[in-house]
């Protein structure tokens, strides 16, 4: 163990970022060095403390004031104020206007804009998207599989409540063929069957009861299922149109 | 760790060493906490005969055994992997045991177990989200839709669930059943738990969780006041949403080397900081 690296070391094993053997290393380091497993524990808590700051943020309306904020005792916003005189100090030194940070932030903003205005789907945009043109078809991007769906694959939630028999987990059909939703569910009778891109758009929801038969008019791609009650999905699969 | 060094460990602990034992007690720690964090299990969700567990309560417990058995002699742990293979298996059989009955009383609705479980599914759907770039109200109302589904489903239908490995997985897919149904229908924009016994119970256990949490309180004073934005950026790509420094600097369009020194300065801050509310909170000596 080579102590000029212990930042490294601590972080990589905090993030869980090391690889087994050099986990297995560290470990046995940590138990005969007590300097590491203190930075260890200090290391944790501030990452436990910016993991829960993070949430929140991610859940505060935005622009809108903390409302359960409470008062602070003094000695907190000595400390504090005295760490932002430190930093008004360096804050002389950039530049007060277009920093790389405001840059970067102002791109981030538009991008997030552009974004959501295009995976918005509504009922009636969704009419009026028009079938990609035939060169994009061949593109290797509609086959990227999605790991979010490929995840839930063959992965029942209510083990004993839902058979499918068709399709199957993983199935390939042509343009235009028809696919059979045929399944056995012990509760209720209807399901809805949803499907997707391989960026996980809905392109289609069907009330459905079993069996069905689907028309497969979509273009070439990667595409992924679900049977999904009002709640929750119950099953998962993936359907490749060639 | 070669057998040597860890024989002298071991008659250091044989002679009741207290400074061996209680670095013994914390590497136990920090093993079984990394090991819950790569097999995504919650060492808190447990429920032995004095109560609900805390963070440290299964840590307790092993380093008990271990002790234990290794000073009445019935352990035999002769190196290194013998030590941790005891540490492991202990810690498995307690978890085995003390879930079980932890989803007992989540079945029952027990308000505390409810508060375990939603402070961590909390930052889970928070980073969940976010990495769909889900935030602020939509993002608050998704989180309430599925905790309070997975509210109902555990406690009408009974479900049971070996693991908060499990629990976790089940909560995920109702998670993002609510995700997909926000980006089909709009989910109307409620900020507000209804004024049911489940809405009550979770607008309290925020609402607590946000009174009593003095953590959260004092990083978000740190992180707003103490901390420079860029600072505060490259702490939460790094710690919340697990970004890796050269991707941040990347972003930041500043060198990989000047990206770590913001991250080591923010960090000497933080640590300073809680060091002084360590002192405070122990009162002058």
């Amino acid at each position: 163990m080579i102590h000029r690296h212990r930042e490294e070391w601590i972080e990589g094993y905090l993030r869980n970022e090391l690889s087994d053997s050099d986990r297995e290393i560290f470990e046995a380091h940590l138990l005969c060095c007590a300097e590491c497993r203190k930075q260890i524990a200090d290391g944790s808590r501030i990452y436990d403390s910016v993991e829960g700051y993070g949430a929140r943020t991610i859940f505060q309306p935005a622009g809108k004031i903390d409302k359960h904020s409470k008062k602070l005792k003094p000695w907190i916003w000595f400390m504090a104020a005295a760490a932002g005189a430190a930093l008004l100090i360096g804050l002389f030194l950039l530049p007060n206007q277009d920093t790389p940070f405001t840059r970067h932030q102002k791109v981030a903003e538009e991008i997030l804009e552009k974004e959501e205005d295009s995976t918005r789907v509504t009922e009636e945009s969704r009419k009026d998207i028009p079938p990609p043109p035939r060169e994009r078809i061949a593109n290797l991007e509609a086959f990227r599989v999605n790991p979010i769906y490929e995840n839930q694959i063959g992965i029942q939630v209510r083990a004993g409540t839902l058979e499918v028999d068709s399709p199957l987990d993983s199935v390939e059909c042509s343009i235009g063929s028809s696919l059979e939703i045929r399944y056995q569910e012990a509760g209720a009778d209807t399901l809805f069957f949803v499907l997707l891109n391989n960026l996980g758009t809905i392109l289609l929801e069907e009330k459905v009861t079993s069996p069905y038969s689907l028309s497969m008019q979509f273009p070439e791609g990667l595409y992924y299922w679900q049977l999904t009650d009002e709640e929750e999905s119950l099953h998962t699969g993936k359907i490749f149109i060639r | 760790m070669k057998g040597d060094e860890f024989h002298i460990l071991l008659d250091r602990l044989k002679a009741s060493d207290a400074e061996t034992w209680s670095g013994i007690r914390s590497h136990i720690e920090i093993i079984l906490n990394s090991w819950a964090k790569r097999e995504k299990i919650e060492l808190d969700w447990v429920r032995s005969y004095e109560g609900i567990g805390n963070p440290g309560s299964v840590v307790e417990e092993v380093y008990s055994r271990f002790r234990e058995g290794l000073l009445s002699g019935i352990l035999k742990a002769n190196n290194y992997s013998e030590y941790k293979k005891a540490v492991f298996q202990f810690a498995g059989e307690i978890l085995k045991d003390q879930y079980v009955r932890f989803n007992e009383i989540i079945r029952e609705g027990n308000n505390k177990a409810w508060k375990k479980v939603h402070d961590r599914l909390y930052i889970y759907a928070a980073k969940w989200l976010s990495e769909r770039k889900i935030e602020g109200e939509t993002a608050s109302d998704i989180y309430q839709d599925s905790i309070l589904t997975l509210y109902h489903k555990v406690r009408e239908e009974e479900l049971h669930f070996e693991t908060s490995r499990e629990f976790k997985s089940y909560y995920f897919r109702i998670l993002e059943f609510k995700f997909m149904e926000g980006s089909r229908k709009k989910i109307s924009n409620r900020q507000k738990w209804p004024e049911t016994e489940a809405g009550r119970l979770f607008r309290s256990l925020q609402e607590e969780a946000y009174e009593t949490d003095d953590r959260y309180y004092i990083i978000k004073e740190i992180m707003s006041n103490s901390i420079s934005r860029e600072e505060e950026y490259i702490l939460k790509q790094y710690y919340f949403h697990g970004e890796k420094l050269t991707e941040i600097a990347s972003a930041l369009q500043i060198s990989d080397g000047n990206c770590r020194q913001k991250k080591l300065q923010a960090l000497r801050k933080i640590a300073a900081i809680y060091h002084q509310t360590e002192l405070k909170k122990q009162g002058p000596q």
